[in-house]
């Protein structure tokens, strides 16, 4: 997965914002998920653009972290989203 | 087994072909949901398609040296509704409205067994799609509205709800809790008299030779039905707080839990007939949220030990009543 990506959450997930952080149930599996202050906001950004990289442009405003380390941080969690079918990854 | 009796059970009237002497009879109201027993050796359902099991741990360990899990519970879908199977006692077949329930148990299950596993197993999964949302919990009236103890089996909800109860704070309900939305906010429903307690906690915990009676033929614990000695509510009582039970050495505390984590507590103890109901699973997501945005959910964690309850629930006191956003009129 790369910066370049887009991804969406699918139909089958839903995403509740609760305070700073975001809850997604999986209704394949009744499966709770809770994301962070961080996630959560990644996630908010995914669900207006779809891309890892205009998420990534807009955290680095908002946190303070180096390009890099976001850069790892965002993937790692959007691959491990992927893995869970919270994420999928749109076809270029 | 023909002569029907007609009982209460957190606002749901249900009819029975047998006596069911835990609940206390209904007077007035439809019957909304029926009860049958069968003969023990007819087939319940046929064509189940089974999509969920509930597992138990055994105490043994298995020749290969893993922990053995033996199905406690199994939930499946037929022609006739959904039909739970007690692999050890029989099963139930509910009917996909909700409104009947037939019991076919194996030949050696105890009517008391029957019982049991009708009101604090079954009927929770059907008040799950009844009512808004049913939570494993116990709970107790305050003079601030009632408060709930949710965990999983052997945390102490009742236990810690029994030591309430006998200071006099009127019993709401025992291991299950219906919540219902009013305008007035989430309310929990009484269930029905009496709780379950191991006998070491009756011994412990009730200081006068207190007669009780068999909850089922696989569990030693005692069902505790003094409504004297324990007090319980009637009415729908304002849920004030949620407290999840976590066991700890040392001190009792108190601690805030995050938005996030109160929503994901509050699913864990839930009760869903059918998980794989995505619409319900839905509607209880949203319901959840909505629960979680009212009534503040805290962590427990507190010593397991008998002579600490009073500690615990002084704890548990100061903690409500120092809250600035109750309205002590209430």
């Amino acid at each position: 997965m790369t910066l370049h990506d887009s991804v969406r959450i699918p139909d089958e997930v839903a995403t509740r914002k609760v305070g700073k952080e975001t809850i997604l149930l999986d209704l394949n599996t009744g499966i709770y998920f809770g994301l962070d202050a961080v996630g959560s906001r990644f996630v908010e950004l995914l669900e207006n653009s779809g891309e890892i990289a205009a998420a990534h442009r807009v955290m680095l405003q908002e946190f303070e972290v180096t390009a890099e380390v976001l850069e790892t941080d965002l993937l790692r969690l959007a691959e491990e989203m992927c893995a869970k079918r919270l994420l999928v990854v749109e076809p270029n | 087994m023909n002569s029907v009796h007609r009982y209460g059970i957190c606002d749901l009237v249900l009819t029975s072909n047998i006596a069911l002497p835990e609940l206390i009879p209904a007077t007035e109201g439809d019957t909304e949901c029926r009860f049958e027993l069968l003969a023990g050796d007819l087939p319940c359902a046929d064509g189940v398609e089974w999509f969920h099991q509930w597992t138990i741990e055994e105490d043994g360990i298995t020749a290969d040296g893993a922990r053995r899990e033996e199905p406690w519970l199994q939930l499946g879908r037929s022609s006739d509704g959904y039909v739970l199977r007690f692999p050890s006692y029989g099963e139930f077949v509910i009917a996909t409205d909700t409104k009947s329930i037939r019991c076919c148990p194996l030949p050696d299950t105890a009517e008391t067994t029957v019982r049991h596993l009708l009101l604090d197993h079954v009927v929770p999964l059907i008040l799950s799609r009844r009512e808004h949302l049913v939570l494993h919990a116990s709970a107790v009236l305050t003079r601030h509205g009632a408060i709930a103890f949710a965990g999983k089996s052997g945390k102490g909800k009742s236990t810690l709800a029994a030591s309430f109860a006998l200071e006099g704070f009127p019993l709401v309900s025992d291991d299950y809790l219906v919540l219902r939305q009013r305008q007035e906010g989430w309310m929990a429903i009484p269930a029905y008299p009496g709780v379950r307690l191991w006998p070491s906690t009756v011994q412990a915990i009730v200081s006068q030779d207190l007669p009780t009676e068999e909850v089922a033929s696989y569990t030693v614990k005692r069902r505790v039905v003094d409504t004297k000695l324990l007090r319980r509510t009637n009415e729908p009582v304002l849920l004030r707080r949620l407290y999840v039970l976590t066991e700890e050495v040392g001190l009792t505390s108190i601690e805030n839990v995050s938005m996030g984590r109160s929503m994901i507590s509050l699913v864990e103890f839930a009760y869903n007939l059918d998980i794989t109901d995505r619409a319900f699973l839905r509607q209880q997501f949203e319901t959840v949220n909505q629960v979680t945005k009212e009534v503040p959910v805290y962590a427990l964690h507190f010593p397991r030990e008998y002579s600490t309850l009073p500690a615990v629930r002084e704890a548990i006191l100061q903690h409500l009543y120092k809250d600035k956003d109750i309205d002590a009129t209430r």
